[in-house]
C-alpha cells in the first residue's frame, strides 16, 4: 500500500496525507514539534536576543533571568540564542545527510536490482560492510581523518544511511523488472533507468518517508554525538553537541548549561521519532490494529 | 432420545469495522442433539465459522463481541461465563479443530507437548503421565510408530498428520462436543476421505456430539445427520440430511446443491452461483439473498421472513417468501 | 544444525575481511602527510621520515594493506603512536570494562524490555500500551551522553548513592558492581526501549498466530498462552534484535564511558583522537569489527538453537 496517490492532483495528495496523519495522533504530535523547531531555527537571526557568539565576561556562568532566559555559558554568551542558531546546524546536518544518503542509496539499489548478478553482487555487499559499522563509530573514524567540519560530518552519517535505502529500493526494482510496462517503455525510447525510477517510486514513497524521518531523528543524535565527542562543528559555532560538551566541564556548579541544548536534542529527536512511527503505524496495515 | 445437548438462542456477534459495529450472525437459533452431527453449511462469510467461535468464546477481542442470545450447554449459559470457568470447558467438554493444519501448530513445540499439555491441565495428571496419555491418543488417532513421533515438532509431519495431531489434541479432554471449522479443506482429497473416515470412528467410540462446519456439499453428505444451511449471518433451511438432499427447498440450497460436483451429473451442468455474500457492512433489508435469487418477488427485498416449518414434523423449516408459503399452502391442500 | 553452523561460520569470514578493508581505507584517506598530521608543521623533515617508517607508511600501498590484514588476523594491530605499547595490549587492558558494560546493559534491556513487550501487546490500544510507547520513543530519542549526564547529576551528585567518576578496581567486586550500576542503567535504560518495542511488534504477529488460538481452544491457561506459547516464539525474532541493536549499543557503550569517565573502548578512542594516534584509533575499530563479526555469528548460532525448524536439520 503506497502513502501517495498515482494520479491526481495536489490537492488529492494533500487530502490523503491529512488521512495518513488522521489515523494516528502521534505523528501529528511529531509534525507540530518538528514545525516549532523548524520555526525557531528559520526566525533564529531575528528571534535570538542576542549575538550567538558575542562573549560577555562580565555575565559568565549566570542562571536564567529576565535577561538571560536560559542564562549564560562560561564566556557569558547567550545560552538561548547560542541554541536557537545551533537549531540550524542540527536540523540543515540531519536532513540533508539523510536525503542525500536517500538519493545515493535509492540510485544504488534500484541499479543494483536491475542490473542484478555481479553489480547486484557487488554494490549489495558493500553496502552490507558499510551497514556493519555503528553508525556513531562510522561518524566517528570519517571526521577523525577528514577533519571535523559540516560537510564531512554530513558526508559521514549519509555513508551509513545509503545502504539503508539501498535495501528498501532493490527489492521491489527487482519484481517489475521484467514486467510489460518496462519494455513498453524502452520501446518508446525511455532510458532503463527512467523508467524503473518512475515505476518504482510511487510504491516505496510510503516507506521512504517513513524511514527517512526515522533516521533523521537517528542523523540529529550523530551529529549531536559527534559534536560533543569534539568532532561537530568547530567552536565557537554555536552547536547543541558542542554547547553540552562546554558545559560538561561545569557541570557540578552550572549544570543547566549542558541541560537546556539537551532539552533541544532531546525534542527534535523524539519529533523525528513519533512521525516516521506514527506514519509507519499509518501505512503499515500489519500494524494496524485488527 | 433427541436430548439437546447444546442450544444456541437468537445469537448476535458484531464485528467492529472501521466505521462502526455490525451482526456477523444475527438472531442465531438451532440446538445440537446428543451424539448428534449438524452440519453448518454456507459459502465462506455466512457467519459459520464466527457461529462456532461464539460457542467457543474464542472470538478475537478487541474487534468483536455477542450482543445478544443464550448459548446453553448442558442446561448452562455459555455466554457471560467467566473466562475462568469457560476455559475449563475449553478443551475439555467443548473441543473445536481448524481448517489450516499447518499453523494450527505451535512450531516450537513438540507435539507431544501440546497434547499432554491439555491433559495436565484439565485432568491434574503429572506431566509424565500426561505424555504417556499424549501416546496413546496418538495411537488412536491411528498416527504410524506413533512412540517416535511423541518428540517430534510439527515441521516434521504432513498435512494430515498434523490433523490427526490436531483431532488427538481436541480428544484429550474426551470433549461432549466437537467444533470442527473445515477440518479438510486444506488437505488432499485422499487425505480427505481418511481423515473423514477417522472423524466418524472417534465419533462413535467416544459418543461425541460434533458441529461440523463446512463449505463442501459432498463432505456435509458423509458425515452430517443434520444440516443448517447458512446465508448473510441467518440460517437459511434446516433438515436432517436426507430430507435436505432429496428435497431442498431454500433456492440458496438448491443453488449449492447445483454447484457441487457429483458423479452422475455431467461436469457441464455445474451452475455456480452468481454473485458474492455481501459483505457485513453491506447487508441488504429483507431477505440477504435477493439480490442473487432467481425467484424473488418484490416482498423478498423488503422484510427478512422467518423460519418456518415446511413438512408435517417441523423437521425441515427454511427461510423463504416463495418457497415456504408454496409448501405450507400444498401441505394445507393435501389435509 | 552441524552444517547450519559451518554455513554461518564460511559467511562471517568474507564479512570480517571487508569491514577490515573499509577499516584501513577510511583511515588511509586521510588528507595531507599522516606522519604531519601527528607531528604538525613544525617538524622536522627527519621525525616525519622516522615516524613515516615507524607508521609502516614508506611501503607500497598494497604492502601496507596486506601487513595491516594478516596483522589484524594474527593480532598483531601495531604500536600505539603515544604510549608505544601494543595496540592489543592497550586494548586487552580496558576490554574487560568495556564487556561488563555492554553485557549489563543488555540484561537490563532484555530484562525489563521483554515484560513491557509483552504487556503492551498483549493490552494494546489500552491507556498502558499508549503510555509505554511513548516513554520508550523517548528512551530511544536520548543521546546516551545526555541522559549519562542527567543520570549523574541526579543519582551521584545530587543523591550520591553512585559515584560521578567510573573507575573500578576490577579485582574489587563490590567495587566493580557499585561503580558499573549507573553506567550499565544508562545504556539499559536506551536498549530497554528498543526491546519493548521489538517485542511489541513481534508479540502482535504471533498473537495472530492460528496456533495461539489453537491454544486457547485448548483451555489452557492465560498466562501459559501469553508466555508458552506466544512469548517463546516471537522470542525467536528477538534474538535477532541483539544483532540489529549491536550498532546503537556500540556507539551508546563510546559515549557513556566518555561521560562516565570509565576505561573501556570508547576512552580508548577518545585518547586516540585527542593524541591524533591513527594506530590506536585504527586498533581499536579493528576489535571492534571482530566484535561486531563475532556477535552477528554468535546471534545467528542462538537463532538456529531457539528455532526448532533450524535445530532439526
Amino acid at each position: 500500500m503506497s502513502l501517495f496517490p498515482k494520479a491526481g492532483g495536489l490537492h488529492r495528495t494533500f487530502n490523503d496525507l491529512v488521512r495518513v496523519f488522521n489515523r494516528n495522533k502521534t505523528s501529528w504530535a511529531g509534525l507540530i514539534l518538528l514545525l516549532v523547531m523548524v520555526v525557531l531555527a528559520v526566525l533564529a537571526p531575528w528571534i535570538a536576543p542576542y549575538d550567538p557568539i558575542d562573549q560577555n565576561i562580565l555575565q559568565r556562568l549566570s542562571p536564567s533571568s529576565t535577561e538571560h532566559l536560559l542564562g549564560t555559558d562560561q564566556f557569558g554568551r547567550d545560552i538561548l540564542s547560542r541554541i536557537l542558531w545551533g537549531a540550524r546546524i542540527s536540523l540543515s546536518v540531519g536532513t540533508i545527510s539523510v536525503l542525500l544518503g536517500m538519493a545515493v542509496g535509492t540510485v544504488l539499489g534500484i541499479f543494483a536490482g536491475y542490473k542484478g548478478k555481479f553489480w547486484d553482487y557487488l554494490i549489495m555487499g558493500v553496502m552490507d560492510v558499510f551497514m556493519a559499522i555503528p553508525t556513531l563509530l562510522m561518524g566517528l573514524m570519517v571526521v577523525a581523518v577528514l577533519g571535523p567540519n559540516l560537510v564531512n560530518l554530513t558526508i559521514a552519517i549519509a555513508l551509513t544511511v545509503a545502504p539503508r535505502f539501498a535495501r528498501i529500493a532493490r527489492a521491489p526494482t527487482i519484481s517489475i523488472k521484467n514486467r510489460d510496462f518496462v519494455e513498453a517503455g524502452r520501446a518508446m525510447g525511455f532510458s532503463d533507468m527512467r523508467i524503473m525510477a518512475a515505476h518504482i517510486f510511487p510504491n516505496i514513497l510510503g516507506e521512504l518517508v517513513v524511514m527517512g524521518s526515522l533516521w533523521v531523528a537517528t542523523a540529529v543524535r550523530i551529529e549531536a554525538s559527534l559534536s560533543f565527542i569534539g568532532l561537530g562543528v568547530k567552536p565557537p559555532t554555536p552547536t547543541w553537541g558542542g554547547m553540552i560538551r562546554e558545559g560538561f566541564q561545569n557541570i557540578l556548579s552550572e549544570p543547566w548549561i549542558s541541560i537546556y541544548p539537551g532539552i533541544f536534542i532531546l525534542i527534535t529527536v523524539l519529533a523525528f521519532n513519533l512521525l516516521g512511527d506514527g506514519l509507519r503505524d499509518a501505512i503499515d496495515p500489519k500494524l494496524r490494529n485488527s | 432420545m433427541d436430548e439437546k445437548l447444546l442450544v444456541v438462542d437468537k445469537l448476535t456477534t458484531s464485528f467492529q469495522l472501521q466505521n462502526g459495529w455490525y451482526p456477523a450472525i444475527e438472531d442465531l437459533s438451532f440446538s445440537l442433539n446428543r451424539n448428534e452431527t449438524l452440519a453448518l453449511v454456507g459459502e465462506s462469510g455466512c457467519g459459520k465459522s464466527v457461529t462456532a467461535y461464539s460457542i467457543m468464546n474464542l472470538l478475537p477481542k478487541p474487534g468483536s463481541r455477542i450482543d445478544r442470545g443464550r448459548v446453553l450447554f448442558n442446561g448452562k449459559d455459555l455466554v457471560g461465563l467467566s473466562s475462568g470457568e469457560m476455559r475449563s470447558l475449553r478443551g475439555s467438554k467443548l473441543a473445536m479443530i481448524f481448517q489450516e493444519p499447518m499453523t494450527s501448530l505451535n512450531p516450537a513445540l513438540s507435539i507431544g507437548k501440546q497434547i499432554a499439555e491439555v491433559l495436565y491441565y484439565h485432568n491434574g495428571t503429572s506431566k509424565k503421565e500426561a505424555l504417556k496419555g499424549a501416546l496413546e491418543l496418538l495411537e488412536q488417532v491411528k498416527i504410524p510408530a506413533a512412540a517416535n513421533r511423541l518428540n517430534d515438532y510439527p515441521h516434521h509431519l504432513s498435512g494430515g498428520m498434523r490433523q490427526r495431531v490436531m483431532i488427538a489434541m481436541a480428544l484429550a479432554g474426551r470433549p461432549e462436543i466437537m467444533l470442527a471449522d473445515e477440518p479438510t479443506t486444506a488437505l488432499d482429497v485422499t487425505i480427505q476421505a481418511q481423515v473423514l473416515a477417522l472423524l466418524d470412528d472417534l465419533k462413535k467410540e467416544m459418543k461425541m456430539s460434533m458441529i461440523f462446519i463446512t463449505h463442501d456439499m459432498g463432505v456435509v453428505a458423509r458425515v452430517a445427520d443434520r444440516v443448517a444451511v447458512m446465508y448473510g449471518g441467518y440460517l437459511a433451511e434446516v433438515a436432517p440430511v436426507e430430507e435436505l438432499f432429496a428435497n431442498p427447498t431454500h433456492p440458496y440450497t438448491e443453488a449449492l446443491l447445483q454447484s457441487m460436483p457429483r458423479l452422475d451429473r455431467d461436469i457441464d451442468n455445474l451452475k455456480p452461483i452468481p454473485g458474492l455474500v455481501p459483505s457485513i457492512d453491506r447487508m441488504p433489508k429483507g431477505c440477504r439473498f435477493a439480490e442473487r435469487c432467481r425467484h424473488k418477488i418484490p416482498r423478498c427485498e423488503q422484510l427478512m421472513p422467518e423460519l418456518l416449518p415446511v413438512n408435517s414434523d417441523g423437521t425441515h423449516t427454511v427461510r423463504c417468501w416463495v418457497r415456504a408459503s408454496q409448501n405450507i399452502s400444498s401441505g394445507d391442500a393435501k389435509v | 544444525m552441524l552444517k547450519y553452523v559451518l554455513k554461518r561460520l564460511g559467511m562471517s569470514i568474507p564479512i570480517l575481511l571487508a569491514v577490515l578493508t573499509l577499516v584501513f581505507v577510511i583511515i588511509r584517506i586521510v588528507p595531507g602527510d599522516p606522519a604531519m598530521v601527528v607531528l604538525g608543521d613544525q617538524a622536522s623533515a627527519e621525525a616525519l621520515e622516522a615516524l613515516r617508517a615507524k607508521m609502516g607508511l614508506d611501503a607500497p600501498l598494497v604492502e601496507q594493506y596486506l601487513t595491516f590484514l594478516f596483522g589484524a588476523l594474527r593480532g598483531d594491530l601495531g604500536l600505539s603512536l603515544l604510549s608505544g605499547k601494543p595496540v592489543l595490549a592497550e586494548v586487552m587492558t580496558v576490554l574487560p570494562y568495556t564487556i561488563d558494560l555492554t553485557i549489563a546493559g543488555v540484561l537490563i534491556g532484555v530484562v525489563f524490555g521483554v515484560p513491557l513487550g509483552v504487556l503492551t501487546a498483549v493490552y494494546r490500544n489500552s491507556v498502558t500500551d499508549y503510555f509505554i510507547r511513548v516513554l520508550s520513543l523517548f528512551g530511544l530519542s536520548f543521546p546516551a551522553f545526555y541522559s549519562a549526564i542527567l543520570l549523574i547529576l541526579v543519582f551521584a551528585i545530587q543523591f550520591q548513592f553512585f559515584p560521578v567518576i567510573s573507575d573500578p578496581d576490577l579485582s574489587d567486586y563490590g567495587q566493580r558492581l557499585e561503580h558499573l550500576i549507573l553506567p550499565a542503567f544508562n545504556l539499559g535504560l536506551i536498549m530497554v526501549a528498543y526491546i519493548t518495542r521489538s517485542t511489541r511488534s513481534s508479540m502482535l504477529e504471533v498473537l495472530r498466530e492460528d496456533y495461539v488460538r489453537t491454544a486457547k481452544a485448548k483451555g489452557v491457561p492465560r498466562l501459559i498462552v501469553i508466555f508458552r506459547h506466544a512469548l517463546q516464539n516471537a522470542l525467536i525474532p528477538i534474538v535477532t534484535v541483539i544483532g540489529l541493536y549491536l550498532g546503537v549499543l556500540i556507539g551508546n557503550s563510546v559515549l557513556t564511558e566518555i561521560v562516565f569517565n570509565r576505561p573501556g573502548l570508547g576512552k580508548l578512542i577518545l585518547d586516540a583522537l585527542s593524541e591524533r594516534d591513527y594506530t590506536l584509533l585504527q586498533g581499536v575499530m579493528v576489535i571492534y569489527a571482530f566484535i561486531i563479526v563475532v556477535v552477528n555469528l554468535i546471534t545467528d548460532l542462538t537463532y538456529g538453537l531457539v528455532d526448532p525448524r533450524v535445530k532439526h536439520q
